[in-house]
């Protein structure tokens, strides 16, 4: 049995595709589907240093493909002049990349990061001589010399320059969808607010370029007017993902995100506060704050049972013109399909179609001609060992009356055919596990709602110092509502607490 | 730590005892900016409900004005409350407890200034226009406050993240003053005090280098009027009275929003 990669980018061009997979780039004749370029193929040295990287998380191409930035697991962004895959830079990025993007002029490439910053930097790199010194006043590690455009205090899960390049739309890990000014991001625009929860995909269809679509944890997708921040038109989309999403997240102990992490770990670790809390042994650090700030949980002193949960995280949103119908395409990670509607005015999950492959789809890529590149995930098994099946990694689909179809063989065939062939490069089953292909299925959801569910029936039963301190707040309490009169305890307490669940442990 | 006579209180007795005790509140003074608080948050703020809040202004459309970020125990607020009646005001805080404990305060100030407000108080006052929401301002505060809602924005004694590893974690930031400039309207003023020369130096250095926010000095404001605004972000805090009690210094800067063009 042999097991493969499976691509997670192509970048489809008339002449010359990229695709990706694992921790390596090929570039290959469109046409004839002949390998051009491999980094598989790459002498001792070029090579171990292509897999020192790991695998490439984050990529992006020019307009002109004639360049590709790729970011792997080690915080270094690479560019690359795709004719010839030579290596043209290696920078050293801040934090961990989310995403990338080259300006339309391709003089500029964005990188967003896990700390919530989108930096430019400047197509030619020139090292700096100096280390970077950092002071007392320096707020942000900029090891390559970047300009910081905007950050967010979250995770930035996704982001793109408006086709006018005046505006960047920023997307993060709690909820928010932000408009800055491009490229002086510190000039908010505006916010689209709404989502309730991570938002992980944004699009503006070149069809209607004051619109935005997004989508994340939510069960729908959401149309904006991204100037105005104001919600157009909202379609269900959750109950048509729901029957494809195969893959189950393992839920995460904690909703935290990594860098932070290791920051805290390795300053928690040894700290006074530590000591005397051996109940706290064993956990991250951000759990033991969480306690002291509200007080005991439930779940603090048990271990929680993993469970594998359906988890709806949108990957991507994508739109094109079939048969002069404006449409939009999106796929959602772990799901097995590809999903399409027609845009326009009072479209309801009802119009949502689907063209099934039977495995996870990775990514998709939408070619000039219309066709639709998806690249699957062929090796997954409901266990997580890899099937070594031979079943295609990548199909081209057409839209046809309204709904996507296989499409027939044609002048795609030649690459499609390197694709599932020649050009896949073999990989381990440990290689294949540490794709964490659906890693956003644990680290997109928060989950600190329980733990203060918990706090509220069993606080007061578990610690007598506690619940003195309630009995002194209650006193009080009561008599300022009996005060408030004829107001009756319920509406006053209502008043109080305008904004709904908060701590209620008072009554 | 003994309770200290709080100066908004009256001498009367009834009141002294519906006041909430902070000796009932208490919480360790920091809290992981970052971390995923259990909290409950307005998904934006043409959702919040501001007459539960203010339900004496509830047939105004007045919505905040004022912002105290990171408000503590709320001397701030309660200080500022009665000398603009019709001007709204919110406290954030992060810490539960101590929101909790502000919430009770405003409560129990309501309470016992409809019934003694009679030349009690220095000035008779209902507190009707205060109040506080458990929030985490670095994430949240576009979800609270639309677009140039705010004409004052507060940042009294915040937390000084000391190690250079944790200035990360500090409310001021290069980026999130983008977030400040947002809600704050051209003309809108950012207070800040700290005891801390360091932090006071951080702060300055970055509100200055901002494109959409210049260094206003005391004496100007003072013209303009907000005097009382500026003696009460000196003295009416809780942490402002603890450095004076100890005879400690207190640096502050004040910063106009701006706007800017586009660069072409």
């Amino acid at each position: 049995m042999t097991v493969y990669y499976p691509y997670t980018h192509l970048f489809y061009g008339p002449s010359h595709t990229v695709a990706i997979s694992g921790p390596h780039i090929q570039v290959i004749n469109t046409t004839t589907g002949d390998v051009l370029h491999s980094t598989a193929l790459f002498a001792d040295e070029a090579r171990s240093a292509v897999l020192k990287s790991g695998p490439i998380r984050c990529a992006a191409v020019d307009k002109n493909l004639e360049y590709l930035v790729t970011t792997g697991e080690d915080k270094i962004l690479k560019l690359w002049e795709v004719d010839g895959l030579k290596l043209l830079s290696e920078r050293e990025l801040p934090k961990k990349p989310t995403g990338l993007a080259f300006s339309a002029d391709a003089q500029s490439i964005l990188a967003s990061d896990k700390f919530g910053d989108i930096f430019r930097y400047p197509f030619v790199h020139v090292p700096s001589t100096v280390t970077q010194k950092k002071d007392a006043l320096s707020s942000h590690e900029n090891p390559s010399g970047g300009q910081l455009i905007l950050g967010h205090a979250s995770p930035l899960n996704a982001f793109l320059l408006t086709h006018d390049e005046r505006y960047i739309i920023t997307a993060d890990r709690d909820e928010h969808i932000r408009v800055s000014w491009y490229p002086q991001g510190y000039n908010i625009e505006m916010y689209c607010p709404g989502h309730s929860k991570f938002v992980s995909a944004i699009h503006v269809p070149k069809f209607d370029q004051n619109k935005l679509i997004s989508g994340g944890g939510d069960p729908d997708l959401k149309v904006w007017d991204w100037m105005t921040g104001e919600i157009k038109h909202a379609i269900d989309v959750a109950e048509a993902i729901d029957p494809f999403l195969v893959v189950r997240a393992v839920k995460r102990r904690r909703g935290g995100y990594d860098d932070d992490e290791e920051d805290e770990a390795a300053e928690g670790n040894g700290s006074k506060r530590r000591k005397g809390k051996g109940r706290a042994k064993g956990k991250d650090r951000q759990e033991e704050e969480k306690e002291s700030e509200e007080g005991p949980t439930a779940s603090s002193s048990q271990p929680i049972t993993e469970n594998a949960e359906k988890v709806l995280v949108i990957q991507k949103i994508g739109s094109f013109e079939a048969d002069g119908v404006p449409t939009i395409i999106f796929s959602a990670v772990g799901a097995t399909a590809l999903f399409t509607f027609p845009y326009r005015d009072g479209v309801t999950a009802s119009d949502i179609r689907h063209f099934d492959f039977g495995r996870p789809i990775t990514n998709f890529t939408i070619a000039d001609d219309g066709l639709v590149w998806a690249l699957l995930d062929s090796e997954w098994t409901p266990d997580g060992v890899p099937s070594g099946s031979g079943i295609p990694f990548v199909k081209v689909l057409k839209f046809s009356l309204g709904q996507l179809v296989e499409a027939p063989s044609g002048s795609h065939s030649a690459l499609l055919l390197t694709l599932n062939g020649t050009s896949l490069v073999e990989a381990s089953v440990d290689d294949i596990k540490k794709l964490s292909l659906y890693i956003d299925l644990k680290s997109m959801p928060k989950y600190a709602d329980k733990p203060e569910e918990a706090e509220e029936t069993t606080e007061a039963p578990l610690d007598k110092k506690l619940s003195n301190r309630e009995l002194g707040r209650m006193k009080r309490k009561q008599i300022v509502l009996e005060k408030a009169g004829g107001v009756g305890v319920g509406e006053g307490e209502e008043e109080e607490e305008p904004l709904g669940k908060k701590s209620k442990s008072e009554l | 730590m003994a309770k200290r006579k709080r100066t908004q209180a009256t001498s009367s007795q009834i009141e002294n005892f519906l006041l909430p005790q902070k000796k009932h509140y208490r919480q360790r003074a920091h809290a992981n900016p970052f971390s995923d608080h259990s909290l409950d948050y307005p998904s934006s703020p043409g959702v919040i409900h501001w007459a539960s809040h203010y339900p004496a202004f509830h047939d105004t459309g007045k919505i905040p004005e004022f912002a105290d970020i990171g408000c503590g125990f709320g001397g701030l607020l309660i200080a500022l409350a009665p000398l603009f009646p019709d001007v709204l005001m919110l406290g954030m805080e992060i810490r539960v407890q101590v929101s909790q404990y502000v919430e009770d305060r405003i409560a129990a100030l309501r309470v016992t200034a409809s019934e003694s407000s009679a030349g009690i108080d220095a000035i008779p006052h209902d507190y009707q226009n205060v109040s506080v929401v458990r929030a985490n301002a670095m994430k949240f505060l576009p979800n609270y406050f639309s677009k140039h809602s705010l004409s004052s924005l507060f940042f009294l004694f915040p937390d000084p993240h000391f190690k250079s590893r944790k200035h990360k974690a500090r409310i001021i930031s290069p980026t999130l003053l983008a977030e400040y400039a947002f809600v704050l309207r051209p003309g809108g003023i950012v207070y800040t005090i700290t005891d801390v020369k360091d932090l006071h130096e951080w702060m300055k250095v970055h509100l200055t280098a901002f494109p959409l926010f210049e260094p206003v000095d005391e004496e100007t404001l003072r013209k303009e009027g907000k005097g009382p605004i500026i003696d009460a972000v000196y003295t009416s805090t809780e942490e402002g009275k603890k450095v004076q009690r100890n005879g400690g210094d207190k640096w502050l800067a004040c910063f106009r929003r701006v706007q800017v063009s586009r660069n072409s």
